[in-house]
């Protein structure tokens, strides 16, 4: 029973940070594959601070989002002047650098070894210590994100955000400053995946770098895609499907050391074969109204 | 003082590695204008090829580098012909095609780790290459040098072929004009496939420099494609010199800030040569003064 609930709180955690990622590559057109970076940003914070500060896990995480904010912003006043691949390359080079840190500053983050023993998140006394309980939260934190990414999809700044996204020169000459929106989401978007990042480091209660490279990032992206671009139902769905849908492999008793790149292989065939035959992905975008 | 120019002199032996993964991309990026992120996985599964034939098989040196090249440049146009053409066929986004290529640079990754566990593989080398020799101040090995003389050949030969062949001309009609290129009666389909075989046979010459030197593990594609994307992007996309003038740059910069910084940072210093081009210069070292 534990197992299924663990499964699910995994597939909620997912669905936070393709719903933060789904503001950048669904409504703005914005392709990154530094997701699991900024997912790391609020792992670690969250990590550092319960363990070795004793703070809360709720103000850990959300000093973890200010930072990852903080850096968000600093990387994309350059990044996100230049368009389309240029700014691929630059997120994909701040991944990288990410791990690297993560793995070279060991007096901070303990190096390849990572952080363990991170106490469950715990509210006024409520402490979130069984799996149900942590069910109930990642719910309720994936219903957030949702709702925030929702209000931004359907608010005048989430049209100028698709206007970008169509026509960027068109939305420039409309007078709209296309690098401060550009901006804002994904400030926006990577203080979510913080918090998701955060959840994570609550509910494993053990982060290392490998966590948080790469192949998350496109794992990410890939739940983005393969669930809907610009719609957030779409994601969760989607982290539904591609969490779930590998996790039947257990029963099919394929032996651990190739379970997970099969696993990849799945989710890199999905891709590939959305592209060519479903590219809206499982629940397309609603036109908007 | 010596050590500053052995530095300086190691980062332009890692520069011509550099611009031959640049040089491979390139050709690829910058005359389709896909970014062909299986272009690592060809790199990957091309030095599993090798190490498998060389070591596990124990077939001759010649025979494979022979195979390793045969594959890359098959796998590279059987890419273009299955999954990039019927992509370009019902009109799919740039962005559609980019993460094709992801999922497909996934899909390969992880099938060489099915196939030969995720561990690196070394590929023995024969001692007297490994031996350093001195040139004035400096020490070279003969690996080091077989690679450099083995870039600045494939620089030259590409620069020819792209110059004076008629398939070369058509590829760089098709870079410059598709639409154009179309018109005027080349079979497009026929020279993309021609690209990709270029690119992908380029993948191949570098992963047998680089897996003789250190080795191959499942993710050295990844690592490649990053260096040939900053480098391609720091040297230019519009020249095929670009890339090469971005990989010695990076090979360099990484070497001698290896003088103040740690080697970990690395692949951090080249991030950094990046951002600093995308800042001040976005068309890169080669290109146009004034960005479009």
């Amino acid at each position: 029973m534990d197992y299924i609930f663990y499964v699910l709180i995994l597939a909620s955690l997912y669905a936070i940070l393709a719903v933060s990622l789904n503001l950048l590559v669904g409504l703005t057109g914005l392709v990154s594959i530094a997701h699991a970076g900024f997912m790391a940003i609020g792992a670690y914070a969250t990590a550092l601070l319960t363990t070795k500060a004793g703070a809360n896990f709720f103000a850990a995480a959300v000093v973890g989002m200010g930072l990852a904010a903080l850096v968000a912003a600093l990387l994309a006043v350059p990044t996100l002047k230049v368009t389309g691949d240029h700014y691929i390359i630059a997120s994909f080079g701040f991944q990288v650098i990410i791990i690297s840190v993560l793995l070279n500053w060991p007096a901070l983050t303990n190096g390849p070894f990572g952080i363990s023993g991170i106490p469950r998140p715990s509210l006024f006394g409520f402490a979130f210590a069984s799996y149900p309980r942590l069910l109930v939260l990642a719910v309720a934190l994936a219903g957030l994100a949702g709702w925030v990414a929702w209000r931004i999809a359907v608010s005048p700044f989430g049209a100028v955000l698709r206007a970008i996204r169509e026509d960027e020169g068109a939305a420039r000459s409309l007078g709209k400053d296309v690098t401060r929106f550009k901006v804002q989401v994904f400030v926006v978007g990577c203080a979510l995946a913080a918090l998701g990042g955060a959840l994570y480091a609550g509910v494993t209660s053990f982060i290392d770098p490998p966590s948080f490279d790469i192949h998350e990032s496109i794992f990410i992206l890939a739940i983005v895609i393969i669930g809907g671009k610009g719609n957030v139902l779409g994601s969760m769905l989607g982290a539904l499907v591609l969490i779930v849908l590998p996790e039947l492999l257990k029963f099919l008793a394929v032996p651990s050391s190739i379970a997970d790149p099969l696993r990849r292989v799945l989710y890199g065939v999905l891709l590939m074969a959305f592209m060519r035959f479903l590219p809206a992905g499982l629940l397309r975008e609603r036109p908007a109204r | 003082m010596g050590e500053l120019l052995q530095l300086t002199v190691n980062g332009l032996i890692a520069g011509s590695a550099y611009a031959l993964l640049a040089l491979g991309f390139w050709v690829v990026y910058g005359t389709t204008r896909t970014f062909h992120f299986a272009h690592g996985g060809v790199y990957t599964l091309g030095g599993y090829v090798f190490y498998h034939t060389l070591v596990a098989l124990g077939a001759p040196f010649v025979v494979a580098v022979a195979a390793t090249l045969l594959v890359t440049a098959l796998l590279g146009m059987a890419i273009e012909r299955f999954v990039y053409r019927p992509l370009r066929a019902i009109g799919a986004s740039d962005m559609e095609t980019l993460l094709s290529s992801l999922g497909l640079y996934v899909l390969i990754e992880n099938l060489v780790i099915i196939v030969w566990k995720s561990d690196p593989r070394l590929v023995p080398v024969a001692e007297p290459l490994q031996q350093g020799l001195p040139f004035g101040p400096v020490w070279i090995t003969g690996l080091q040098l077989v690679g450099l003389v083995a870039s600045l050949g494939l620089w030259g030969g590409l620069a020819l072929f792209l110059r004076r062949s008629r398939v070369g001309k058509a590829i760089r009609a098709l870079a410059a004009d598709p639409e154009m290129t179309e018109i005027v009666g080349i079979n497009e389909d026929r020279i993309r496939l021609v690209v990709y075989a270029v690119g992908s046979l380029l993948a191949g010459c570098s992963v047998v420099l680089s897996a003789i030197d250190t080795g191959i593990a499942p993710s050295s594609g990844m690592s490649a494609l990053l260096i040939a994307t900053i480098s391609v992007i720091v040297g230019g996309t519009n020249a095929v010199s670009g890339g090469v003038a971005g990989g010695f740059l990076i090979g360099v910069v990484e070497n001698v800030g290896i003088w103040k910084i740690a080697s970990e940072w690395k692949q951090a210093i080249a991030f950094g040569v990046l951002a600093a081009f995308i800042l001040l210069r976005p068309t890169g070292l080669l290109g146009p003064r004034q960005a479009k």
